[in-house]
């Protein structure tokens, strides 16, 4: 064990997984001899070769279809698109190939790629930098989509991605790539894709959030439960697929459900949770299932972050008015 | 430019009408000369320009509804130096700000810190007891709320245990039933609890829906009643009918209707709806509780069958035959305490928008032309709507009602 922030956790995730098997290749835009602009791949070009983690042309399209070639030839390749802002050019080989080879082939096809990339706001960045379209890409049949809110999930849920035989986008908080540490484990281990986390188990409201939506809550909760209110936490950690089972238990225990995301409000991951609510556990809601999140315009820049971001006071106002329902 | 926002004035209003507008686009304006005439709900006021300059846009045509906020009038002011002084200020604010957010460049900000956050382990998780909720609708959820009642103590009927509607009536059925019974034990020996008769519940209802809704407020006067006091003995003898004042009062307050409609209105949104019918309810004193008949369309009644219908309505609220006729469709209400009271607050009868009160009759030492008389006086009160009517047209109706009162041959030859 040694504590880890979540860089560091996938860094070594990527190390680890390296080491293990010569078919995983790393490559993006400064991916290779820079490390990534945040770090994420560092010195895995001087441990493992040019030919294993390189740098690639500015070519989101590029990027995501050569990778779909070598996944659909046998090889691993784990691709970093430098801003979750720049994958626009990328998208039709991911949504249209990448995420349909399995149906197209009837099966004879699988690909088994990783693309990871930096999402959300939070770090004062320039316009198109901080946007959340988690929903956009689990909208897509055939995509895993997957958001770590911890080290521990962030190494475990990586290498579950390398393993699994389909395309999974990894979605990273950048703003909390190194807000914290965790004890993390040194050996290879798995965290399911699909599965949530229970961060805390409560009785009154059920709050479901992930990646950077967790610290903001856990923050909030930490008053709420002095104030007598008993939440339960809930770290979604895989946007498709949803795990239905953990939601639908959890809002049957409290009759209360929350689900906070910083994505814009409209047709988020958050309307998709509420039908799920309504579908699964409607008898036994005292309150409408509820949804906060950020609002409906591109993500201000730096001067007017602060207005669109979820913060601790935002959940706690919204929780105890559906308490007081 | 100068962008003038219409502001509030005063009084916490919103929005107002305008009503004249003194200038046209491309007039010089001095700062200070009324600009436009506004009607808020308080008052009309002028406003003023807050700037010497040519107007270039009018937002507004006289009788629109202009919102606080809303930007009116733009006058040109010449104002471009202050233009460039605001931009320099805000481009040093932000070069400022961008010293200050550092960093804020492909890569952004990343926090940075140490902070260690509980890891995870895997331990077998004790079971625990889950507290038991209910199964049931929103709706149903909604009943039990309004009717206080625990969803998780009622036994469901339906699928599964779910628990229906009628089951948490029944529940609250029950429950209330036994709390009814229940007699609460003091140290002084037993309070006595008895459940309201259905006319004292409705009479509580009504009468809580006016107070709230209805923001009272309630005009004193004495009408001197000498000159009815002699009329009414002789009509009596004539007819050999004893009568009460009652007639005669209900027909003034017609008279008084008929000249100021309002009190004979009723509220539907942000409408005045007058009514048609002059439809009176008499309040009527019962051993069983209040209840306000009503004599219907008073306009082609005489005394004398004003007189006649009230003593039907009387008998038939005493004797509790009163059919729903009887006792719907009331414009107006009259209220006569005389019996228990000298004077009193009558309480308007929701949706109506007023109500008289009758006081106690009685002889009083009253100054006519520097000199002591005796009168008989009758005291009386009426509450308005205030949200409609004002204290100075409450005053007037009482005036109007006054002058038939106080002349009563007149009521004889309306």
């Amino acid at each position: 064990m040694e504590a880890l922030n979540n860089i560091e956790a996938l860094n070594q995730a990527l190390d680890q997984m390296m080491e293990k098997d010569e078919k995983i290749v790393i490559y993006g835009e400064d991916a290779g001899f820079e490390g990534g602009v945040f770090r994420a791949t560092k010195g895995l070009q001087a441990k493992y070769g040019k030919d294993r983690c390189f740098d690639s042309p500015l070519t989101e399209a590029g990027i995501i279809g050569s990778g779909i070639g070598m996944a659909i030839n046998g090889m691993k390749p784990v691709l970093e698109i430098q801003f979750q802002g720049f994958l626009f050019p990328g998208l039709n080989q991911l949504l249209v190939h990448g995420a349909r080879y399995r149906n197209r082939s009837r099966g004879r096809f699988t690909v088994p790629m990783v693309v990871r990339m930096p999402y959300g706001g939070g770090i004062r960045a320039l316009e198109h930098h901080s946007e959340s379209i988690e929903a956009m890409l689990a909208h897509t049949p055939g995509l895993k989509v997957v958001i770590p809110s911890n080290p521990y999930d962030t190494k475990g849920l990586m290498i579950s991605a390398i393993k699994d035989p389909d395309p999974v986008v990894f979605l990273e908080p950048k703003r909390i790539y190194r807000a914290f540490k965790q004890e993390v484990p040194m050996e290879i281990y798995e965290v399911p894709i699909g599965k949530a986390r229970i961060l805390k188990e409560g009785n009154d409201i059920t709050v479901v959030g992930w990646g950077a939506m967790i610290p903001e809550i856990q923050l909030a909760v930490k008053d709420l439960e002095e104030e007598g209110i008993s939440v339960e936490i809930i770290d979604l950690r895989t946007i498709s697929p949803i795990d239905k089972e953990a939601i639908e238990n959890s809002v049957k225990k409290t009759g209360r459900f929350l689900v906070v995301h910083e994505a814009v409000k409209s047709f988020g991951v958050g309307a998709e949770l509420i039908s799920i609510v309504n579908e699964k556990a409607f008898l036994h809601l005292e309150c409408p299932p509820t949804r906060l999140t950020g609002y409906d315009v591109t993500i201000p820049l730096a001067k007017g972050e602060g207005h669109f971001m979820i913060n601790p006071e935002k959940i706690k106002s919204k929780v105890k008015e559906l308490i007081n329902y | 430019m100068f962008e003038f926002k219409f502001a509030d004035i005063g009084e916490g209003i919103h929005q107002g009408k305008v009503l004249d507008c003194f200038f046209k686009i491309g007039d010089m304006v001095e700062e200070g000369e009324s600009l436009f005439l506004v009607e808020t709900d308080k008052v009309n006021a002028e406003i003023p320009s807050p700037a010497k300059g040519i107007i270039t846009a009018i937002n507004f045509e006289i009788n629109d509804i202009i919102n606080v906020g809303d930007v009116v009038v733009v006058i040109d002011d010449g104002s471009s130096a202050e233009v460039i002084e605001t931009i320099t200020e805000e481009k040093e604010k932000a070069e400022a700000e961008t010293e200050e957010g550092k960093g804020a460049s492909v890569v952004g900000e990343v926090t940075v810190s140490n902070e260690l956050i509980p890891g995870f382990h895997t331990e077998e998780k004790e079971e625990k007891v889950i507290r038991r909720k209910s199964l049931a609708t929103p709706i149903a959820r909604r009943m039990a709320k309004d009717l206080e009642v625990d969803i998780n103590e009622v036994e469901g009927s339906g699928l599964n245990g779910r628990v229906m509607k009628e089951d948490i009536q029944k529940f609250h059925n029950l429950n209330n039933k036994a709390e009814t019974t229940k007699s609460v034990v003091l140290e002084n020996g037993d309070d006595i609890r008895e459940e309201m008769s259905l006319v004292r519940k409705a009479i509580f209802k009504t009468v809580s829906i006016s107070k709230k809704e209805i923001p009272h407020t309630t005009l004193f006067d004495d009408i001197d009643l000498e000159q009815l006091v002699k009329l009414r003995g002789e009509l009596s003898e004539e007819i050999g009918v004893k009568l009460t004042y009652m007639p005669f009062i209900m027909k003034a307050v017609y008279l008084g209707i008929k000249k100021y409609p309002v009190f004979n209105s009723t509220i539907d949104g942000e409408e005045i709806v007058y009514k048609k019918q002059v439809n009176l309810g008499v309040a009527v004193d019962t051993d069983y509780g209040l209840v306000v008949p009503v004599l219907k369309d008073l306009s082609s009644l005489s005394i004398i069958e004003i007189s006649e219908k009230l003593k039907g309505l009387s008998s038939r609220a005493r004797d509790k035959k009163l059919s729903m006729e009887d006792i719907t469709g009331g414009t107006f209400t009259v209220s006569n305490f005389g019996k228990f009271a000298k004077a009193g607050t009558p309480i308007i009868k929701h949706p109506e928008v007023a109500v008289l009160g009758i006081g106690r009759v009685k002889k009083q030492a009253v100054i006519i032309d520097s000199e002591i008389q005796i009168r008989s006086i009758l005291p009386v009160s009426l509450s308005v709507d205030h949200r409609i009517i004002d204290g100075a047209d409450g005053g007037r109706f009482i005036e109007e009602v006054r002058s038939y009162l106080e002349n009563p041959k007149l009521l004889l030859l309306s």
